[in-house]
C-alpha cells in the first residue's frame, strides 16, 4: 500500500513497523521517522489511527470481574492438595512451565 | 554470621516470593535494569533495617495470596480461554501450579511468573482439548483455526458491547490470542511476552503482528464504512444510502479515533 507520494520513509516500511510504533517497542530514531511519515502522509496516519483504535478496543473490553466464589474454590483445592487428596483432572503431571518441583512447596 | 550462609540466602528468596508486589502499575524495568537492581533489592530484603521488622513479619497466607491475586489471574485467563467456566478451571490450576512450585520460584516478579504459568498452562490446556499437533503450527495459522464460528444471534448489540471483541479474539489461534492478549491487555513489552511464552522477539513480533492483523478484519464490522456490519447493527432502519460519513446510530470507535488524530 502506497499513497503514491515521495516520502523519506517508505509507506510500505512505516506499515511493516507500524505495530511496533503502536506498542513503543521502538528506538528513538525510528520514531521519529514514522512520526514524520505521519505528519506527511494520511493514508498511513489514517491505518495508525485504525491500529491504535483497535488496541484501546481490546483493552477496554477487558472488565470482567472474577466470580465472587472462585476464592473460595481455589482455596479448597489447595487445601485438598495439602491433605493428599488426588485431585481428579489435575494438569501438574508435566511441567511445561519450568517451574519445577512439585511437591516440595507442600512442607509449607 | 546471622546474614551468612545459603539458607539465609534462601530465606530471602522465599521471603520475596510470598510478598505481592504491585509491580504491574510501576514503570516497567528494562531486563538489563532488571538484573541490575534485583540483587540490590535482595540485599535490602535482608538488610538490618529490616532485619529489625522480620521478626513482626509473617509471610501472607494462602487466603491473602489468593486473594491478592485471583482477579488478575482469572482476568487473564478469560481472555485467554474465552469463557467463564475455562477461565475459574485455569485459575484453580494456576494456584495449584503456585502452591506446588514456591519452592522453586527465583525473586523476580511475582505478576510475571503469574503470567508465564497461567499462560503456559492455558496452551497446555488447549493442546490436551483439542489435541492439535502444534508442532505443525503454521505461522498462517491465524487464518487457518477459525476455532468457534459466531452464531446469529451472537450479533453484538449495545447491550453486549464488547462481545464481539472477545468472539474475535476466540478465532485467533491460541498462540498469537496469548500473544495480542499479554500485550494489548497485560501491557507486557514484547521482550517481556518472548519470556512468558518461552519464544524469540522475532516470533512474538510476528505473531502480534498477525494475530492483530486478523483482529482488524474480524473487527471489520467496527470500521466506518462496513455496510454490512452498519446494516446488522441497525437492523431495518438502516437508510440504504447512508454513507461512513455521515454518521448513524451507535458509537463508531473508529471514526471517533480518526476525528480525534
Amino acid at each position: 500500500m502506497s499513497c503514491g507520494n515521495h516520502h523519506d520513509t517508505a509507506c510500505g516500511e512505516v506499515l511493516d513497523h507500524l505495530y511496533e510504533y503502536l506498542d513503543n517497542e521502538m528506538g528513538e530514531g525510528d520514531c521519529a521517522k514514522l512520526k514524520q511519515h505521519f505528519d506527511e502522509c494520511s493514508p498511513c496516519l489514517a491505518q495508525y489511527g485504525l491500529e491504535q483504535a483497535i488496541k484501546a478496543l481490546v483493552k477496554r473490553s477487558c472488565c470482567d470481574t472474577a466470580p465472587s466464589d472462585l476464592r473460595g474454590k481455589v482455596l479448597a483445592r489447595i487445601e485438598q492438595i495439602r491433605a493428599g487428596v488426588p485431585v481428579q483432572g489435575d494438569l501438574v503431571g508435566d511441567d511445561p512451565v519450568g517451574a519445577g518441583a512439585p511437591a516440595e512447596a507442600e512442607r509449607r | 554470621m546471622a546474614e551468612g550462609g545459603a539458607g539465609s540466602r534462601y530465606l530471602r528468596g522465599r521471603a520475596s516470593a510470598l510478598k505481592p508486589k504491585p509491580v504491574m502499575s510501576e514503570p516497567k524495568p528494562t531486563p538489563s535494569e532488571r538484573e541490575a537492581t534485583e540483587p540490590a533489592h535482595s540485599a535490602q530484603t535482608a538488610s538490618f533495617d529490616e532485619g529489625s521488622a522480620a521478626s513482626a513479619w509473617t509471610p501472607p497466607s494462602w487466603e491473602e495470596i489468593v486473594q491478592t491475586h485471583s482477579a488478575r489471574v482469572y482476568r487473564l485467563a478469560y481472555r485467554l480461554t474465552g469463557n467463564q467456566h475455562d477461565a475459574e478451571d485455569l485459575t484453580q490450576e494456576v494456584f495449584v501450579r503456585v502452591f506446588r512450585s514456591l519452592s522453586t520460584y527465583t525473586p523476580g516478579t511475582f505478576e510475571g511468573w503469574l503470567h508465564r504459568i497461567t499462560t503456559n498452562l492455558f496452551l497446555d490446556m488447549v493442546r490436551r482439548k483439542q489435541r492439535i499437533r502444534f508442532d505443525a503450527l503454521a505461522e498462517d495459522a491465524a487464518e487457518r483455526l477459525p476455532s468457534r464460528e459466531p452464531s446469529p444471534a451472537q450479533h453484538f448489540h449495545d447491550t453486549h458491547f464488547d462481545a464481539d471483541v472477545q468472539q474475535a479474539l476466540d478465532t485467533l489461534a491460541p498462540e498469537f490470542r496469548a500473544a495480542v492478549v499479554l500485550c494489548d491487555i497485560e501491557g507486557l513489552s514484547y521482550e517481556e511476552i518472548a519470556a512468558t511464552l518461552g519464544v524469540k522477539l522475532g516470533t512474538v513480533r510476528s505473531r502480534i503482528h498477525r494475530g492483530r492483523a486478523h483482529l482488524r478484519s474480524a473487527l471489520q464490522h467496527r470500521a466506518p464504512g462496513a455496510a454490512e456490519g452498519r446494516e446488522r447493527r441497525a437492523g431495518a432502519s438502516a437508510e440504504p444510502g447512508e454513507t461512513a460519513l455521515t454518521g448513524v446510530a451507535g458509537p463508531d470507535e473508529f471514526a471517533e479515533q480518526r476525528r480525534s488524530l
